[in-house]
């Protein structure tokens, strides 16, 4: 014991200190993403072209974009099932409000704004009434996902307006728009985790909701940052999704559910709250778009996709229960 | 108060799903026509049965404190191996066999996983119903399949006794179930499971291997729920029963079956299948188009939600 105290104060690596097993998810996370590149520059020659590799980042934006805010909801310990209706209701009114010719700027608002009522509904029935967060957020699933029908009557919307769609498919130098933008939420995102007051109670809820409550972090104003944070980052991909495929419909954001929540938690946030961060969901999300796109590259049918994204979820949890039971 | 057989029974502990069912008879009776018949009152009931088996499996187990999200997919698996078989000429037993035990199989999955590599519920059940319905569109290539014969469509359009075939199955899989939670051991630690699964673990039971069972169970019942569709439709489809879980939770929940402490009966669960089936056939009945029925059954299964908690936390005070 006392020798292992002098290695530390001299700096010297001990079992301790350095506890590969707690670095050992984050490696394998690294591993997976390099190894990935690897494989699919291997198999085709196509992959590491920088027109591919523009392409995967963009890509990979909406699905990015959904996992930061994702990221501060498990970080509560909660979940959000909501998402892939929040990305449709927006994209599918800010599309209606702008084909009824209301300015571009005025129908991002009030479809970002429509975003942040679902969120305070979530936060409301989560936070204030205690409800179990995914059962509630499962309900406004429904509820967004049948509003977002009844606006679009079971049409899909196209041809929208030029300057809007810059949004998905413009370029600034050689990078694209949704890439800049994601950039921007995800170093706004982590600083304000890791920087602020209000990102440290979102992992002092996370860990310990009673000791938070104890120490006087407002646990109910907290639970509701977080999911109206979630619903507005969805409903920006909402957005970019629209403006990238020139076309809104219902239905559109489902698969980003089950996927968003795949990629945080391959990020290594943690199921049950309180660790993990911005950073890991980022290399989540990446490695979940090289794979959907190594897949349409290799000709992989796109019926395969459901289930290669669930073995990879089921792949990822387990991961994560080990790291638990190792770090117990 | 009202008397009712001797007891006490004060208006305010009627539990909000029967409130809300018969606001919606008494509003369906205004507005459409032909809602209050027996006819209708049968129709139903028969288009109420699959739900219903289904909604047995989630309640038992929602009251482990577990949650189930593939079993909508795992309905469709089902309902696809079984038009696959038959369409490959197997006998109609054969077929309807193999659909229970594909069903059985993902419960099994999804019981090991919950249990013995004790993964989070909700997410692993996410992954596996994901992973049923990527076998279930890779199978059929995303088709439907034809499954006409008179034979398997029995087990729905047939009757026995003049009892329709899904209510007689119905009831059969709730009397099965009944009397195996009330009067079997192992039907009381499901129970317990929820509860204090500490005590239970003292007390010599394998609550690894009773939760596993549980979700078991649920996968079959899936299954039989599937098969029902399957026969209805006369066809299989991987995303036939896409909502199912949702409903099915919904259902549990409406009916007042607690996600925490495992509160609740299964014979609770009737009425909230009860509520979304007479909301879905009135609406169908007023000639409600399909893509507003989704909104409405989520407002008003997070309606009865809400009111539920209010109504637990008014009556805990």
């Amino acid at each position: 014991m006392k020798e292992q105290r002098i290695a530390l104060a001299q700096g010297r690596w001990t079992l301790e200190k350095f506890d590969l097993r707690r670095y050992l998810p984050s490696l394998i996370r690294w591993f997976v993403l390099v190894g990935l590149v690897v494989v699919l520059t291997i198999l085709n020659e196509y992959f590491f072209t920088w027109n591919n590799i523009i392409n995967v980042l963009r890509q990979a934006t909406i699905l990015t974009i959904v996992s930061v805010g994702l990221t501060t909801v498990l970080l509560t310990g909660g979940m959000d099932l909501s998402v892939g209706g929040t990305m449709a209701l927006v994209g599918c009114l800010a599309a209606q409000l702008m084909k009824a010719g209301v300015p571009i700027p005025l129908a991002v608002v009030i479809g970002l704004a429509a975003a942040c009522l679902v969120g305070l509904l979530n936060g409301i029935l989560v936070g204030t009434l205690d409800l179990p967060p995914f059962v509630a957020t499962y309900g406004t699933y429904w509820i967004t996902e049948g509003a977002a029908m009844i606006l679009m009557r079971g049409a899909i919307i196209f041809g929208l307006p030029r300057s809007f769609r810059i949004v998905g498919t413009g370029y600034v130098g050689a990078i694209p728009v949704p890439v800049i933008i994601t950039a921007v939420l995800i170093v706004l995102g982590h600083l304000f985790l890791t920087k602020t007051a209000a990102g440290r109670d979102i992992y002092f809820v996370g860990s310990n909701r009673d000791a938070a409550y104890y120490s006087g972090v407002r646990v109910r104003k907290t639970l509701l940052s977080v999911y109206v944070f979630s619903a507005l980052m969805a409903g920006i991909a909402g957005l970019i999704m629209t403006a990238r495929l020139d076309a809104a419909q219902a239905g559109m954001g489902q698969p980003f559910v089950l996927q968003g929540v795949a990629a945080v938690i391959m990020g290594g946030t943690s199921r049950i709250g309180g660790e993990g961060g911005i950073p890991g969901s980022v290399i989540g999300a990446m490695i979940l778009t090289l794979v959907v796109n190594g897949m349409n590259l290799l000709g992989v049918s796109s019926l395969a996709q459901t289930l290669v994204v669930g073995l990879v979820i089921l792949f990822a949890v387990g991961l994560d229960q080990l790291r638990l039971r190792w770090t117990d | 108060m009202v008397e009712l057989k001797g007891r006490q029974v004060s208006l305010g502990s009627i539990p909000p799903v029967i409130w809300m069912t018969l606001f919606l008879i008494v509003v369906y009776s205004i507005f459409a026509p032909g809602f209050l018949s027996g006819r209708n009152a049968l129709n139903i009931a028969i288009q109420a049965a699959p739900l219903f088996v289904v909604s047995i499996g989630m309640t038992m187990i929602i009251l482990t404190e577990g949650i189930d999200l593939s079993l909508g997919f795992v309905a469709g698996l089902a309902g696809v191996v079984t038009s696959l078989m038959l369409q490959a000429g197997h006998p109609v037993a054969l077929a309807i066999l193999g659909g229970l035990a594909s069903g059985t199989l993902c419960g099994l999955v999804n019981g090991f996983l919950v249990s013995i590599a004790s993964l989070p519920t909700f997410i692993a059940t996410l992954g596996v119903g994901s992973v049923a319905y990527g076998i279930g569109l890779i199978a059929t290539g995303g088709r439907s399949i034809p499954a006409l014969q008179e034979s398997f469509r029995f087990i729905f359009q047939g009757s026995v006794l003049g009892i329709r075939m899904p209510i007689v199955i119905a009831l059969v899989v709730f009397g099965v179930t009944y009397v195996f939670m009330h009067f079997t051991a192992y039907g009381r630690n499901v129970v317990g499971l929820g509860g204090n699964p500490q005590a239970l673990r003292t007390a010599g039971v394998n609550i690894e291997l009773a939760r596993l069972l549980v979700y078991v169970y649920g996968g079959l019942l899936a299954a039989v729920g599937g098969l029902m569709v399957a026969a209805r439709t006369a066809s299989g489809y991987a995303a036939a029963q896409e909502g199912w879980h949702f409903e099915a939770i919904a259902a549990t929940v409406v009916g007042g079956t607690s996600f925490r402490e495992g509160r609740g009966r299964i014979a609770n669960t009737i009425l909230g299948v009860l509520l979304i089936s007479v909301l879905r056939n009135g609406l169908n009945i007023a000639g409600v188009h399909n893509m507003y029925q989704y909104g409405l059954i989520g407002v008003t299964v997070v309606t009865a939600i809400v009111l539920d908690v209010l109504f637990t936390k008014a009556r805990d005070r």
